[in-house]
């Protein structure tokens, strides 16, 4: 997924250069910047130093390729097109811990799922810091 | 929710003899559930577990001896590691599917492959560590009264 950002709001641009690097790549070009999502990204209103008011026209100028963009009053949400499926098989043991787990952080039972498989893979990549094409 | 119900009756049951005594503490220590029928012990998982010689206490031929006689049921037991680790799965019967984009899947994919595990191996790893760490900080939160 690829969030396009106009050159404008290179000010919103710099809050996000921490994150670089693993979890999202930035670019930069004449006219926006290029953040090459990994997965799913949340940017904080707070975090990112913007009123509710430029928040909005923030979520309106961006544009998002491959995925899609989602607006809570103090966030925006960025999630990848997933085409892909898996499967896995559990015994009914696993599946019910797992779906208490799930319900107790108010989550569906793939996002759960998915949240742990890549966050674990991600947090052993950032370990590594290399060999994710 | 107890550890009983979730296991449910269905779940991963090994039982051996009450001479592996040994075995029973080890599990236990581990936070396995261990009930004492009969002759035998019966130990409760929700998940595959793996006992290692020098966990049981046990000499390489008792240690033999003993993963003969266990019983599994509703999975299998293999011994490995130069007859070093008894490993235990349960049967897995319910399918699960989910969605990645190709980033999540190459992220995954590089991961499993680091831990020298297929892509639901690993998938289940990381799952599955995570639901068990949970239910075993509710737990300690409940006995300690801060929930």
């Amino acid at each position: 997924m690829r969030v396009m950002i106009p050159a404008k709001y290179r000010d919103v641009v710099a809050h996000l250069r921490d994150g670089s690097g693993i979890l999202y790549r930035l670019k930069e070009y004449d006219d926006h910047y290029e953040l090459e999502v990994l997965t799913s990204l949340s940017f904080d209103r707070i975090a990112l130093g913007l009123t509710e008011r430029k928040l909005g026209r923030f979520y309106r100028d961006v544009e998002v390729v491959g995925g899609s963009k989602k607006k809570g009053r103090d966030h925006i949400v960025f999630e990848p097109k997933r085409p892909f499926k898996v499967t896995i098989r559990f015994a009914e043991g696993e599946l019910s811990l797992i779906k208490d787990a799930a319900r107790k952080k108010g989550a569906t039972l793939a996002e759960f799922i998915r949240f742990h498989a890549v966050d674990g893979a991600f947090e052993l990549a950032r370990g590594e810091r290399h060999g994710i094409g | 929710m107890e550890l009983d119900e979730i296991i449910g009756e269905d779940g991963l049951k090994i039982a051996f003899l009450k001479k592996y005594a040994s075995v029973a503490e080890a599990l236990k220590a581990r936070g396995f559930v261990v009930r004492e029928e009969g002759e035998r012990f019966i130990a409760l998982s929700p998940t595959s577990y793996a006992i290692s010689r020098t966990q049981a206490r046990l000499s390489p031929l008792d240690f033999l001896e003993f993963f003969k006689t266990m019983e599994v049921w509703n999975g299998f037991k293999k011994l490995e590691a130069e007859h070093e680790v008894i490993h235990v799965e349960p049967k897995r019967p319910l399918i699960m599917h989910f969605r990645v984009s190709a980033s999540e899947r190459r992220l995954v994919e590089f991961a499993a492959k680091q831990y020298l595990l297929d892509l639901s191996e690993y998938i289940r790893m990381c799952v599955t560590e995570n639901a068990v760490e949970a239910f075993i900080r509710a737990r300690k939160q409940k006995e300690t009264g801060l929930v």
